[in-house]
């Protein structure tokens, strides 16, 4: 597959949060400022191509030869595990602020489900080297504009008249929906499946 | 053998992840040695990394603190003058915008990567860690104890009447803050006013738990809600358990045979929460410059009460002052403070004799 498909669809037409689901936890906290919307974007992104960077020859190398893909998983959590600390140490060390607003959520990248939901794709997809980082660049910058998306859309609610009982989460899910409705738009223009 | 592959498999990738991690953990977490420079007079050498407030502590400096270190209380406030870097958004909602002018810090947000500049007051660094017995724990009324507690190391205590200590509560990291309602006299002891509060961590846990003879540990003395000027006369206003620094500043005026006159307005919800009022009335009969003019908020039907009533900067606004020139000391919960100061600052009273603590 060629591929400037794979990264536009895993940015536009597969965007990870809004065609898949994942990673809808930091998508809801983490989006009440466009800056922490885009620091927390970059971390993500960044964890996820180091991901499959790593994770590709592992499984082709070692976990492949061996018949041992059933330890996928346990492998892929550790590596993300692992990953997570070492941007933690970066962020904390570099830029204190962006560490600061954060907070928990940095570590909880970890549990992100969108980055295992990305490795696992890339395997089952049998995607090559090339293919991966490309693949997973693009989820995570498809990650990080539906964060931004929502992002501005929720600092204009700040100043709009929002009834009563949507006040918080709920608005904050009628617009996830939208947004994933804008994403439909792309749809039929290209696809990874 | 079929078993050892996955285990050789996974032997392999955590000696592989576990060389990653040790390399982060040399070149990103180790800030090496950093020195804290203490109000330009001394150096205390430390190893970077760590927040400012655990390594004070490490070193004997106690500052005030109750949420153990979450950055929620804000009362860690340091001043930075250089090397903690920019102030952090966790800050911010704790900080106005002058102290930000001025470089207040939060000390447990803030992190010691390089040689740090700060100052702090004098009382932060006087403030040491006590370890004490409960001498007796007394009913004041069913939601209100007084507590003694007789020092063990250091046996003594130096203490300016207003002034607070941190109670540590057993089997947590979080202190509460309580003002010393004993007189600064009597060095060997200190009592406390410890009220009930629905679900509190250190209150139930004194109203519950502990007994007569139970060690417990606390820093202090911290705070400046202090008597510096005998000069003039004054006036307190307590509202809840503000009442507490107020008894302590209050009765070491008196027994120093303080010659001004003082003014006491004392702000309670029902007769059932007048503390000490039987005592307060019987002093101000026997002195002529001691008056006590207490109010109940929330009165009940059949209460024979007969004083004021409403709330305490309402009886204020009633009342009429001879001149402006009292030194007004007001201790409560922050809406009552920032009402009582509105109501003197529109009587014409000025803002630098006003001072406040919260509770």
């Amino acid at each position: 597959m060629k591929l400037w498909i794979i990264f536009f669809a895993s940015i536009l037409t597969n965007n990870i949060v809004l065609t898949y689901f994942l990673g809808i936890c930091p998508f809801l906290a983490m989006t009440a400022q466009i800056s922490t919307a885009a620091g927390m974007g970059f971390a993500v992104t960044f964890v996820m191509t180091m991901t499959c960077a790593i994770i590709w020859p592992i499984n082709h190398f070692l976990l492949a030869p061996f018949n041992a893909q059933y330890l996928q998983l346990i492998v892929y959590i550790l590596v993300i595990a692992v990953l997570v600390q070492v941007v933690e140490l970066v962020i904390d060390r570099y830029y204190p602020i962006l560490y600061a607003r954060m907070g928990v959520f940095l570590s909880l990248i970890t549990v992100n489900c969108a980055i295992l939901g990305v490795a696992l794709f890339m395997t089952l997809r049998n995607y090559g080297y090339i293919e991966s980082i490309v693949f997973s660049t693009g989820s995570g910058i498809g990650w990080m504009i539906a964060a931004i998306a929502m992002a501005g859309a929720r600092a204009k609610l700040r100043f709009s008249n929002i009834p009563e009982p949507l006040k918080g989460m709920g608005i904050s899910l009628v617009i996830a929906a939208i947004l994933s409705m804008g994403f439909m738009g792309f749809a039929g223009w290209i696809n990874l499946r | 053998m079929d078993f050892i592959t996955p285990v050789l498999i996974m032997v392999c990738v955590s000696a592989l992840l576990g060389v990653v991690l040790i390399l982060a953990e040399k070149y990103l977490a180790d800030y090496g040695r950093c020195d804290i420079h203490i109000n330009d007079d001394f150096v205390i050498p430390v190893e970077g990394g760590k927040k400012l407030n655990t390594l004070l502590a490490d070193n004997k400096i106690y500052l005030p603190s109750s949420c153990a270190g979450k950055g929620t209380c804000g009362h860690c406030r340091v001043i930075v003058k250089n090397g903690g870097g920019d102030i952090l958004p966790t800050e911010k909602d704790l900080l106005t915008r002058q102290d930000i002018r001025n470089n207040v810090r939060i000390a447990c947000q803030v992190k010691v990567k390089t040689d740090i500049y700060i100052s702090l007051p004098e009382e932060s660094l006087r403030a040491k860690i006590f370890e004490a017995e409960t001498a007796y724990i007394k009913d004041i009324s069913p939601d209100l104890k007084e507590v003694g507690f007789r020092l063990i190391e250091p046996p003594e205590i130096d203490f300016t009447a207003g002034q607070y200590i941190q109670l540590k509560i057993p089997q947590t990291d979080e202190q509460r803050a309580y003002s010393i309602i004993s007189l600064p006299d009597a060095k060997n002891r200190i009592s406390l006013l410890i009220k009930l509060v629905e679900g509190g961590l250190c209150s139930t846990y004194i109203h519950d738990k502990l007994r007569a003879g139970d060690k417990i540990w606390f820093t202090g003395p911290h705070g400046s809600f202090c008597i510096n000027d005998l000069s003039r006369d004054i006036i307190f206003v307590a509202g809840g358990c503000g009442i507490a620094p107020i008894r302590s500043i209050m009765l070491n005026l008196i027994g120093k045979k303080f010659s001004g006159e003082i003014k006491y307005f004392f702000g309670a919800r029902t007769s059932e929460n007048l503390y000490f009022y039987d005592e307060y009335m019987d002093l101000a009969r026997k002195m002529k410059n001691f008056e006590f003019i207490p109010a109940l908020s929330h009165q009940e039907k059949d209460d024979s009460w007969a004083g004021e009533t409403g709330f305490i900067h309402e009886t204020i606004e009633k009342y009429e002052f001879r001149t402006t020139d009292y030194l007004v000391y007001v201790c409560g919960p922050q809406a009552m403070i920032d009402l009582v100061t509105k109501v003197f600052r529109a009587k014409g009273f000025f803002a630098g004799d006003i001072f406040t603590d919260n509770i």
